[in-house]
């Protein structure tokens, strides 16, 4: 009876500890989550779901046994969920920091006005120089 | 005149001096900025007096078991003639993170003596959970022993007071509130509130506002300071600074 007690009490007070939490960054175009219950209790292998505005599934993955996943940023912004079963979830609409700037790095349209002036400075040095030099005898 | 001259004496010897370091907020969560601003002040709380702070020798942020000094970051901040500092710092990630600060003794001539009062207060960052309960190694401390960033008015708030590490049996603890409601109090009494430990250097006390409390448990420190060619006693203050939130 009191095994059976104790057994009820643990169990009960696991419950309560059982409050997902959800820490997730970007960084270069990738997404970076960790989650846990407390610092040092990680979710382990749970699923997280990486959701559209219209709720549909962009990616799913697993967490490995710290609590962490990282996958390739999907898109600017979506909805992170966490499953650890026995329903208990949490989630965040994120909105993602590194996204679109990276899109634009590599947009081919992109002008790329710092080289063109450098590019320009050098042609304008080189031209001056030569000017300069050729111009010199004439005046000895 | 005689009379007036002690009575204004006393009058402001019923003012407790505050050291403060507080953030703009205790928990951090998912999805809101990252950058946490903390102030740092010296003051009555209650009465919203404030005194010049010079800039400490040292104050900074500990989290999982080291410090960092926000020293770099100081700013002053000037209300008038009077002298206050700011400090940011960025949270790298889910933790507890206690911001501290030990600030230059401040010479009392009323009282003949030097206040030192080392400071904390306790930020969670994103469900961390742990490690609020932990002493981060001022000389004199007071460690929560009721999460601090989840309090409401109203709720018993209990923590234990340390010296060197250990528990300080009946330290005496005074307690204000940060009063920026201009609350009046119903005497002088109840400006600042007196509590005393147990044995253990454990109190409790109940927050019947919502805002920022204070709590200083002050010593007698071992060391003196000499100031020309005399050496005076030092009041160490372990002070704690923790907000509570209106139930709705």
């Amino acid at each position: 009876m009191l095994r059976i007690s104790l057994l009820s009490v643990l169990l009960f007070s696991s419950v309560w500890a059982h409050k997902i939490n959800l820490f997730a960054y970007d960084e270069a175009g990738q997404l970076y989550v960790q989650s846990y219950f407390t610092q040092s209790s990680p979710c382990k292998q749970c699923v997280v779901k990486l959701l559209d505005a219209n709720q549909k599934e962009l990616l799913v993955f697993n967490t490995d046994d710290e609590g962490k996943a990282s996958v390739k940023l999907p898109s600017a912004e979506f909805t992170i969920i966490v499953e650890a079963g026995m329903g208990h979830q949490t989630q965040t609409n994120y909105v993602a920091q590194s996204h679109t700037k990276e899109e634009a790095k590599t947009l081919p349209s992109d002008t790329p006005w710092d080289k063109m002036l450098l590019g320009l400075a050098i042609i304008v040095f080189f031209f001056g120089a030569l000017y300069w030099t050729k111009r010199k005898p004439s005046h000895a | 005149m005689k009379i007036l001259l002690t009575s204004i004496v006393c009058a402001s010897s019923l003012l407790a001096h505050f050291q403060t370091v507080m953030t703009d907020r205790s928990v951090i969560e998912q999805g809101s900025s990252p950058k946490v601003a903390v102030q740092y002040e010296f003051t009555h709380p209650f009465e919203q007096n404030s005194m010049n702070m010079e800039k400490p020798k040292e104050a900074g942020v500990f989290t999982e078991g080291k410090k960092t000094s926000l020293l770099p970051s100081f700013q002053e901040v000037k209300k008038g003639a009077i002298t206050s500092w700011k400090s940011e710092y960025t949270i790298k990630g889910p933790s507890v993170y206690q911001f501290y600060v030990d600030p230059i003794p401040y010479f009392e001539p009323a009282e003949e003596k030097f206040i030192r009062h080392q400071t904390k207060t306790i930020v969670d960052a994103f469900g961390s959970g742990e490690g609020w309960d932990k002493p981060i190694g001022l000389k004199a401390e007071i460690v929560p022993l009721s999460r601090p960033y989840s309090l409401y008015a109203g709720n018993l708030f209990s923590g234990q007071v340390l010296y060197k590490g250990k528990p300080v049996a009946n330290a005496e603890v005074e307690v204000e509130f940060y009063n920026t409601k201009g609350l009046k109090a119903p005497n002088e009494m109840y400006v600042t509130q007196v509590y005393k430990a147990d044995k253990n250097g454990v109190f409790y006390v109940a927050l019947p506002q919502e805002g920022w409390w204070g709590f200083a448990a002050l010593m007698d420190d071992d060391e003196k300071i000499k100031k020309e060619g005399k050496s005076y006693p030092v009041e160490l203050g372990a002070v704690l600074w923790l907000k509570t939130e209106a139930m709705k």
